[in-house]
C-alpha cells in the first residue's frame, strides 16, 4: 500500500502541469456548481422562507385612530399611519414604529438605520427611487408635507407600510389614516370588528411576489441547470482525459511488478490529491462568490436579505464533485488496469485500435490548407472526447442562444411597455373646465390627447369586481402591447388582458359578459393584451364605453408628446396650469439585464475552460506528430492554426446543433413562465431570433473555443522538436 | 569546392551539460559526411543544430549562405523546408496519414498545389520502389519500407542537404542494405548528404569523409 502512495504521489509531482490542470478545472467547476446550486437554493419557496424569518403579519389591519384594540398575544402595534404625498402626486402609507423588531413583521433594515428621531424615514425597498431619495438625502414630498430625510432603506415581507417613521413623527403628519395591528394568524374573520377601516391578507403578498417570479425561477432554474451540465462535462473530458494519457505510465507500473488494482489505486490517487484541494477551494469560493449574486436576487425579487449559504449543501456539493470525479476517474482505470503493459503503452502513442482515419485522411487530401486540413481532421482521433467536447460547446451554444434571446427579449419588452413618451394629468375629484380637451391639446408639444374614463364593473368570470376603462379621443395603444387580435374600432368591442382569457377559458373573437350598473353588455373581444399581469381591467372605446355606462367624467387625460420634447417642461406648464400631472415612469430596467451578461460572461469562460482543457490533452498526446511536423518545416502560425482549427470546426458544428435547442429552450421558458405568470406575450417576443442573432451566437462560441484554444497551440507552437523527436 | 554547411566554433550547453565544445566543421556540396561517435557525444546535438530543431549556445551555424542562429522559429521552419530534408531513425511517420500524403506533406506545407504534390510524391514512392504502398497507413508497412517513405518525404522539396539520424538503426540487416543503397545512389547523383551513426558499414559505404565526435569535440576526421 505504501508503495501505491509513493508512486501516487509521486505522479502528481512528476505530471505537474496536468494536476495543475485538473486542479484547476475542478476548482472552478465546484465553484460553478456551488454558485448554481446556491442560485437553485434560491429558487425553493422563498416567499416562505423569508416570511417566516420574519415572523411575517398574516394580517395587516388599519384601524380607525384609537379604535385599534390593545396589545394582543401574537400581534404587533398599534402603530401609526399617516398618508404623505411625493412630488410626482403618488400616496405614501407612512408607518411610525419605534423599532423594525418584534414578535411580528420583523422588518429588516437593508441599507442605512432605523430613524431615530422626528423628520426620519426609512423607505421601504419596494418604493426606494436612489436616484431621487438616496439615502441622506430629503424626501421629496409635496409642498406642505413636513420636511423627512431619508435615513435607511427596508424590507417587510407583510409590506406593512411605504416608509417608517418615528410614533411621534407618524402622529404629526398631516393626514393620518389610523392605527396598524399586525396578526399573526390567518383568519381576518377573528380580528375585533370595532373601528376596522380595512385588511390585507399575507396570501395576496404571497401571490402577487409569486407572480412576480414566475419569470425569475425558471430563468434560474435553466441557468443554474445548464452552469451544472456544462461543469459536469468538464470534469469528465479533464478525468477521463488525464486517464488516457496516463496510459504509458499504467503501462510502465505493470511492467515492473504493479497489480491491476494497484494501477488503478495509484491513478486514482493522482488524480484525487489535486482533485480534493480543487474542490475544496472550489466550493469555498463559489459559495462566497454567491453571495453577492444571492443579495442581488433577493433585491431583485423582494427578499429582505440573500438567501444564506447553506453549508450542509456546500459540504454536499463538495462530496459530489469528488464523487464525480472518482466515478469518471475509476472507469478509464479499471478499463487500463486490464490491460498488458505493452498494450497500455501502445495505446498511450495513440496507435490503438478503434481511431477514425478515414475523415483525417480526406482532409489531410483535400484542397485545405494542410494546416486547416490536419486540423479539421484531427477531432476524428479521439471520438469519445470529441463527443464530450462537442457536448460541451452544444450546451455553450444553447446557453447562449437562450441568454441572448433572453436580453433582446427583456430589452423588447421593456421597449413595448415604455410610455414614457407621455404625461398623465389626473383631473379626478377636482373641477375641470368643459374645454379641458381643447386647452391641453393645444399645449405646445401635446400630439395626442386621449380622455380615460374608468367605471366598476363585474366581469364574466371573475370572482371580484372588474374595471371597465373607456378611451376616447387618440389611441394610445404604445405601451399596451397586444398578444393577439387587434385594437377596437367599433362599438361593443373589447380588448381584455391574457390572464383573463386564461380564466375564462375564452379567446379572441368571444364573446365576453360585462356587467354594468346591473345591465349586461356582451361585448366582443377584438385583443388580447400581452404582457401584463392584472386580469381584472378590460378596455373599451369610449364610445362603447359611454354608450353602455352613461355619462361619466374622465378621470385622467393622457397626452402623447412629441418626440424629442422635454417631459419634465410639460410637466411644469400643466402644472402650472393648475393640474396634477405626472409623467408615467419608464419600466424600470429588468435585473435580468445585470444577470444575464454576468451568466453569459461565466458561461463563456467556462466553456473556453473546457476547451483549453481539450487542447492541452490533445496537444501533450498529439506531441510527437507535433514534433514531426515541425521538423519537416510546419511553422509555428500553421501549428497554432492547425490547433486551433481542430477545436473551430467542432465549435462551428456544435454552435450550429445548439441553436435550434437553445431557441428550444428559450420557448419552452416562455411557455412555462408565461403559465406560471399567467402572462401572454407578444409573437415579436417569442421569435426574437434572427440570423444576425444566431450568426453573433455561433461566432461567439467560434471565438471562445478559438480563444480557449490559443494558449496550449501557442504552447504547441514553442514546444522543442528535437527532444520530443529523440524521446521516441 | 563550395561549402553547404558552415559550422564554427559552436558550443551547446544543457544546464551543467556541455553537448558541443566548439566545433567548427565544413561539408561540401555533393559531400558524404558520417558523423560518428558513441552515446553522448554530441553528435546528434549537431545534427539538432544544422536542421535548424534546436539553437547553439554560441557560434555559428550556416546553411547554404544562410546564418541560422539569429532566425525567427517561423524562418527556421521556412529554411527546413526548402533547404533540407531530414530522415530519422524510427521514421517519424505520421500514423494516421497514408503514405502519399505523408510524402506530399512537407510540399503541401510549402504551398505546393495538391494535385502537384501528389504528382512528386508518387514519382519518389516509384523511385523508392513503394509505390504500390501509397494508400497504406505506415503502421501496416516493414521498417524497410517506413525508412524508404521517410526517405522519399526528405527529398519532396529538392533539398540541397539531407539529413539522416541514425537511418539503418532501427532496420534489420536487409533493409539496412537497402537503405544504405539508397542514400549512396542519391549522393552519387550529387544529393549532399550528412549522416549520424553508430553503423561503421554504413559510414564507410556511404560517406566520403567520417567525422568522429567524443565529449562534444571532433576528435578525428577521416577520408573514406
Amino acid at each position: 500500500m505504501r508503495a501505491v502512495w509513493i508512486a501516487g504521489l509521486a505522479a502528481v509531482r512528476r505530471r505537474r502541469l496536468q494536476s495543475v490542470i485538473v486542479g484547476v478545472v475542478v476548482t472552478l467547476s465546484s465553484g460553478v456548481i456551488a454558485l448554481c446550486l446556491a442560485l437553485l437554493s434560491g429558487t425553493n419557496a422563498p416567499f416562505d422562507r423569508a416570511f417566516e424569518q420574519q415572523r411575517g403579519a398574516q394580517v395587516t389591519a388599519l384601524y380607525a385612530a384609537g379604535s385599534a384594540p390593545g396589545h394582543l398575544e401574537g400581534t404587533a402595534g398599534p402603530f401609526p399611519v399617516a398618508t404623505v404625498r411625493d412630488t410626482d402626486g403618488a400616496s405614501w402609507r407612512v408607518v411610525g414604529r419605534a423599532d423594525p423588531g418584534g414578535a411580528v413583521d420583523r422588518v429588516a433594515v437593508v441599507r442605512g438605520r432605523w430613524p431615530r428621531a422626528a423628520g426620519e424615514v426609512v423607505i421601504s425597498r419596494g418604493r426606494w427611487d436612489p436616484a431621487s431619495s438616496p439615502v441622506g438625502a430629503r424626501f421629496a414630498t409635496l409642498s406642505g408635507e413636513p420636511a423627512l430625510t431619508v435615513v435607511g432603506v427596508a424590507v417587510s415581507m407583510s409590506a406593512s407600510a411605504d416608509a417608517w417613521t418615528t410614533p411621534a413623527q407618524a402622529r404629526a403628519l398631516p393626514h393620518p389614516a389610523g392605527d396598524q395591528l399586525l396578526y399573526r394568524f390567518a383568519d381576518a374573520s377573528a380580528l375585533p370588528r370595532e373601528g376596522l377601516i380595512s385588511t390585507g391578507s399575507y396570501q395576496t403578498l404571497r401571490y402577487a411576489f409569486e407572480s412576480r417570479l414566475s419569470s425569475t425561477v425558471p430563468m434560474l432554474v435553466t441557468f443554474g441547470g445548464l452552469g451544472l451540465a456544462i461543469s459536469v462535462l468538464i470534469i469528465v473530458i479533464t478525468v477521463s482525459g488525464a486517464v488516457i494519457s496516463g496510459l504509458r505510465a499504467i503501462g510502465v507500473m505493470k511492467s515492473l511488478g504493479f497489480t491491476p488494482a494497484q494501477v488503478v489505486a495509484v491513478h486514482l490517487i493522482m488524480i484525487m490529491v489535486p482533485s480534493a484541494a480543487g474542490a475544496l477551494a472550489g466550493t469555498a469560493v463559489g459559495n462566497a462568490l454567491s453571495l453577492p449574486m444571492l443579495g442581488d436576487y433577493a433585491s431583485m425579487i423582494g427578499l429582505p436579505v440573500g438567501v444564506e449559504v447553506e453549508y450542509l449543501a456546500a459540504l454536499a456539493t463538495y462530496a459530489g464533485v469528488l464523487a464525480l470525479v472518482a466515478v469518471t476517474a475509476l472507469l478509464p482505470a479499471l478499463r487500463a488496469g486490464r490491460l498488458g503493459a505493452v498494450q497500455a503503452i501502445q495505446l498511450s502513442a495513440g496507435s490503438g485500435p478503434g481511431r477514425s482515419r478515414t475523415a483525417q485522411r480526406r482532409l489531410a487530401g483535400s484542397r485545405l490548407p494542410i494546416p486547416l486540413g490536419l486540423g479539421l481532421g484531427q477531432p476524428f482521433t479521439r471520438p469519445a472526447r470529441t463527443a464530450l467536447t462537442l457536448a460541451v460547446l452544444v450546451v455553450g451554444a444553447s446557453a447562449l442562444t437562450f441568454v441572448g434571446g433572453l436580453y433582446l427579449s427583456t430589452d423588447a419588452v421593456e421597449r413595448l411597455q415604455d410610455r414614457s413618451a407621455a404625461v398623465q394629468v389626473s383631473v379626478d375629484g377636482n373641477p375641470v373646465p368643459q374645454d379641458i380637451s381643447a386647452r391641453l391639446r393645444a399645449l405646445p408639444g401635446a400630439r395626442t390627447l386621449t380622455a380615460m374614463r374608468a367605471a366598476d364593473a363585474r366581469i364574466e368570470g371573475l370572482a371580484q369586481s372588474g374595471i371597465l376603462i373607456g378611451w376616447s379621443g387618440d389611441m394610445v395603444t404604445a405601451g399596451y402591447p397586444l398578444a393577439n387580435g387587434r385594437w377596437f374600432r367599433g362599438e361593443d368591442e373589447v380588448v381584455v388582458p391574457g390572464p383573463l382569457l386564461r380564466l375564462t377559458g375564452k379567446g379572441v373573437g368571444d364573446t365576453l359578459a360585462v356587467q354594468l350598473q346591473g345591465r349586461t353588455a356582451e361585448l366582443r373581444i377584438v385583443g388580447e393584451l400581452a404582457i401584463t399581469k392584472t386580469e381584472q381591467t378590460v378596455y373599451v372605446s369610449g364610445q362603447t364605453f359611454l354608450h353602455r355606462n352613461g355619462a361619466r367624467r374622465p378621470y385622467a387625460y393622457e397626452i402623447g408628446l412629441a418626440p424629442d420634447s422635454d417631459v419634465s417642461a410639460f410637466l411644469a406648464m400643466v402644472r402650472a396650469g393648475g393640474w396634477q400631472a405626472r409623467a408615467i415612469p419608464r419600466p424600470a430596467e429588468s435585473d435580468v439585464r445585470t444577470v444575464v451578461p454576468a451568466f453569459a460572461l461565466v458561461l463563456v469562460l467556462v466553456t473556453a475552460l473546457g476547451v483549453f482543457n481539450v487542447v492541452v490533452l490533445n496537444t501533450r498526446e498529439r506531441r510527437h506528430e507535433l514534433g514531426v511536423l515541425k521538423s519537416v518545416g510546419m511553422e509555428p502560425r500553421q501549428v497554432v492554426a492547425m490547433v486551433v482549427t481542430s477545436v473551430a470546426g467542432l465549435a462551428l458544428f456544435g454552435g450550429l446543433l445548439g441553436l435550434p435547442a437553445g431557441i428550444g429552450l428559450f420557448r419552452a421558458f416562455f411557455a412555462i413562465a408565461s403559465e406560471a405568470g399567467r402572462t401572454s406575450y407578444p409573437a415579436t417576443i417569442m421569435d426574437i431570433y434572427d440570423a444576425r442573432m444566431l450568426a453573433a451566437v455561433v461566432g461567439v462560441l467560434l471565438l471562445t473555443a478559438m480563444l480557449g484554444a490559443l494558449v496550449p497551440a501557442g504552447w504547441a507552437a514553442r514546444a522543442g522538436t528535437a527532444t520530443v523527436l529523440r524521446a521516441e | 569546392m563550395n561549402a553547404v554547411v558552415q559550422v564554427e566554433a559552436v558550443r551547446k550547453e544543457y544546464g551543467e551539460t556541455v553537448a558541443l565544445a566548439g566545433v567548427t566543421l565544413s561539408i561540401g556540396a555533393g559531400e558524404a559526411v558520417a558523423i560518428m561517435g558513441p552515446s553522448g557525444s554530441g553528435k546528434s546535438t549537431l545534427l539538432n543544430m544544422i536542421a535548424g530543431l534546436d539553437r547553439p549556445s554560441s557560434g555559428l551555424v550556416t546553411v547554404q549562405g544562410e546564418e541560422l542562429t539569429r532566425m525567427s522559429e517561423g524562418a527556421l521552419a521556412r529554411y527546413r523546408r526548402r533547404r533540407i530534408g531530414m530522415v530519422f531513425q524510427f521514421f517519424n511517420l505520421l500514423d494516421d496519414l497514408p503514405v502519399l500524403e505523408n510524402v506530399a506533406l512537407s510540399a503541401r506545407l510549402v504551398g505546393t498545389p495538391r494535385r502537384q504534390a501528389r504528382t512528386r510524391a508518387l514519382e519518389l514512392l516509384e523511385e523508392l520502389g513503394i509505390a504500390d504502398r501509397r494508400d497504406a497507413y505506415p503502421a501496416t508497412l516493414s521498417g524497410g519500407q517506413r525508412q524508404r517513405v521517410g526517405v522519399a518525404r526528405a527529398l519532396m522539396n529538392r533539398p540541397a542537404l539531407l539529413l539522416a539520424d541514425e537511418p539503418t538503426g532501427a532496420l534489420d540487416s536487409r533493409s539496412g542494405e537497402q537503405v544504405m543503397d539508397l542514400l549512396l545512389d542519391l549522393n552519387q547523383i550529387g544529393q549532399t548528404l550528412m549522416l549520424v551513426t553508430h553503423d561503421h558499414r554504413l559510414a564507410e559505404r556511404c560517406a566520403t569523409r567520417v567525422v568522429h565526435f567524443a565529449d562534444g569535440r571532433i576528435a578525428e576526421m577521416e577520408a573514406a
